[in-house]
């Protein structure tokens, strides 16, 4: 009997794209190749039953239901159990031998099902889709991070960040109440993408805390100083990460308080006007009361240092500061604290209450050592 | 002879005549075609959906009427209500065209105005936010306000620029959503700006 050339191209069409959906298995969405092999196999399908008997005709379909079945795995594993409980059934009918066409049934349900969970979803669809999730998580990393910005890192790149974000969400829930999901999907996903440098920024610049070295470097400055002082005297120890000042006896802390630094506190200090806390060891060389302070009391320390003096030159040698750049001085341990974030120009700042008390435990000559933790 | 001659053509004629007469209206056909074709060149689509839609469905009314025509034979096949539904969706589709091109510029016009009120908006608040940074009075915490509040004016100023290249881009509904969220931040910077200034008293 002479071959149906109209059943040779239909196993090569379907060999075709069997390739196809083989190759979306290792990767990349079904695509309407895909598609266009269920269609193809249904070809091949009514011909190979137009000139073979029922054995083939199954063969096609389980061939092709199993290769669905694997892709819909890693896709949508709720539709593979789905179409999979549909082959067993076709099997079932296929093995009680009812008849032609009630097995073309089963096998066509099973090959209905499989087209309808291979259709890749329309893009538009897919991003109107998700918009509920994305909308959430932008507000929900909003909220989060929005209460950065009384941080004292945060500044006016993260604060534009912060507010580009905001402004962004606020577009995206305009769309969406207009209906336009997939356009709110999108804006959403930018205002992501803000937040995201909002994360990179805070990370930047408190990367250094975490540095093995550093941590040494503080850890020995402050055994040091303690060390140096004395049994009996007085040293305070500011933990700049913390926002803790401790007041020590001997290597003993006998009270601590909370602080708040410069509103560029957390960077080392570079130079005037920088809003950096800066990092070292000092004494204090006076403490003012009452007129002589506009914040409460205070306790002046002797920033620049020797060490202060000698890296800003340094720097102003490399230029990594301006010409006209100085050094600044003033740095003080002052009252009028408690304003719940960081806010002076560098100095450590702490409630009036607890400014008394610390105080009373100072005099003139006592340690100081600022750290950016230990 | 002469006579029998002139009675054939006559003839003849006179049975050309309901076969041409059966012939589909290709001329309205495309008359119509091109009216939506324009239509959807305006942009009706997306400055005057509805007046769009009633074309094409009118179209599409008229090309089934066509088919169904020719389905038929040709003693009872008649274009006429197909000819009909085909002027009617020419009529609808330059009523399209004409609907879109108001709406435009409509549109744009609005979108021209709210981005101008934003700059104008813009330029108030960096007016302001220098006010605020030469005042002599400036309590604590007021240094690291007014740079978190110029960021915030810093990025009302980048989404404005991303709205005028919205609005560049000719996505005028767009540009228009975009400059209303951008007008939105400048309201409440500009109010937080002056209730600052007058707090402080500067």
């Amino acid at each position: 009997m002479p071959i149906d050339p109209r059943l040779i191209e239909a196993r090569r069409v379907g060999a075709r794209h069997l390739a196809s959906l083989r190759d979306g298995l290792r990767g990349g969405r079904p695509s309407f190749l895909v598609r266009l092999f269920f269609l193809s196999t249904t070809l091949a399908t009514s011909l190979l039953a137009a000139c073979h008997g029922e054995p083939a005709e199954v063969r096609v379909y389980r061939d092709s239901m199993a290769l669905a079945a694997a892709v819909l795995d890693r896709d949508d594993p709720d539709a593979a159990d789905e179409l999979r409980e549909l082959i067993a059934e076709a099997e079932r009918v296929t093995a009680e031998k009812p008849g032609r066409e009630a097995v073309e049934v089963a096998w066509r349900r099973c090959l209905a099902f499989a087209s309808e969970a291979l259709e890749p979803p329309d893009p538009e669809e897919e991003l109107a889709r998700r918009w509920p999730e994305v909308e959430r998580l932008a507000a929900e990393r909003l909220r989060e991070l929005a209460g950065y910005l009384d941080e004292t890192s945060a500044g006016r790149r993260t604060s534009r960040e912060v507010t580009r974000a905001r402004m962004r969400l606020a577009l995206a829930r305009r769309h969406a109440a207009a209906g336009r999901l997939a356009r709110a999907t999108l804006e959403a996903e930018a205002a992501m993408a803000h937040l995201v440098a909002v994360t990179e920024l805070r990370s930047a610049r408190i990367s250094r805390f975490s540095d093995p070295r550093n941590l040494a470097l503080w850890q020995e400055m402050v055994a040091a100083t303690l060390a140096g002082a004395g049994r009996r005297a007085e040293v305070i120890v500011v933990d700049k990460l913390d926002r803790r000042l401790s007041l020590f006896r001997g290597d003993r802390e006998v009270a601590h308080y909370p602080i708040e630094l410069g509103t560029n506190g957390l960077a080392p200090k570079f130079r005037e006007g920088d809003a950096a806390t800066p990092e070292g060891v000092y004494r204090v060389v006076e403490k003012k009361d009452g007129a002589e302070t506009r914040f409460y009391k205070a306790l002046l320390i002797d920033y620049p240092n020797a060490l202060d003096r000698q890296r800003f030159d340094a720097r102003k040698a490399i230029g990594a500061l301006p010409d006209d750049a100085r050094i600044g001085s003033l740095i003080e341990i002052h009252g009028d604290g408690g304003v719940g974030r960081d806010w002076t120009d560098g100095c450590v700042a702490l409630t009036n209450r607890d400014m008394d008390a610390l105080y009373r435990e100072v005099s003139e000559g006592t340690p100081v050592v600022i750290v950016g933790t230990y | 002879m002469r006579t029998r001659q002139t009675g054939t053509l006559v003839a003849a004629l006179l049975l050309l005549l309901p076969l041409t007469a059966c012939a589909p209206p290709e001329e309205e056909i495309t008359a119509a075609e091109n009216a939506v074709a324009e239509a959807e060149a305006a942009e009706a689509p997306t400055y005057a959906p509805e007046a769009w839609s009633e074309a094409m469905e009118t179209l599409t009314a008229a090309k089934t009427e066509i088919e169904t025509q020719k389905a038929k034979n040709f003693v009872t096949r008649s274009y006429k209500d197909a000819r009909e539904l085909l002027a009617q969706a020419e009529q609808k589709g330059r009523a399209a065209v004409t609907a879109a091109a108001e709406e435009k510029a409509r549109a744009t016009e609005a979108a021209r105005e709210a981005l101008d009120t934003a700059r104008q908006g813009m330029e108030e608040i960096r007016t302001l936010l220098a006010e605020l940074a030469e005042c002599p009075r400036q309590p604590k915490g007021f240094k690291k306000d007014l740079e978190l509040l110029a960021g915030q004016a810093d990025a009302i100023e980048a989404e404005l620029a991303s709205a005028q290249q919205t609005f560049d881009d000719g996505d005028i509904y767009g540009a228009t959503d975009a400059a209303a969220a951008v007008q939105e931040q400048i309201d409440g910077l500009t109010a937080d700006l002056t209730s600052a200034k007058e707090k402080i008293g500067c």
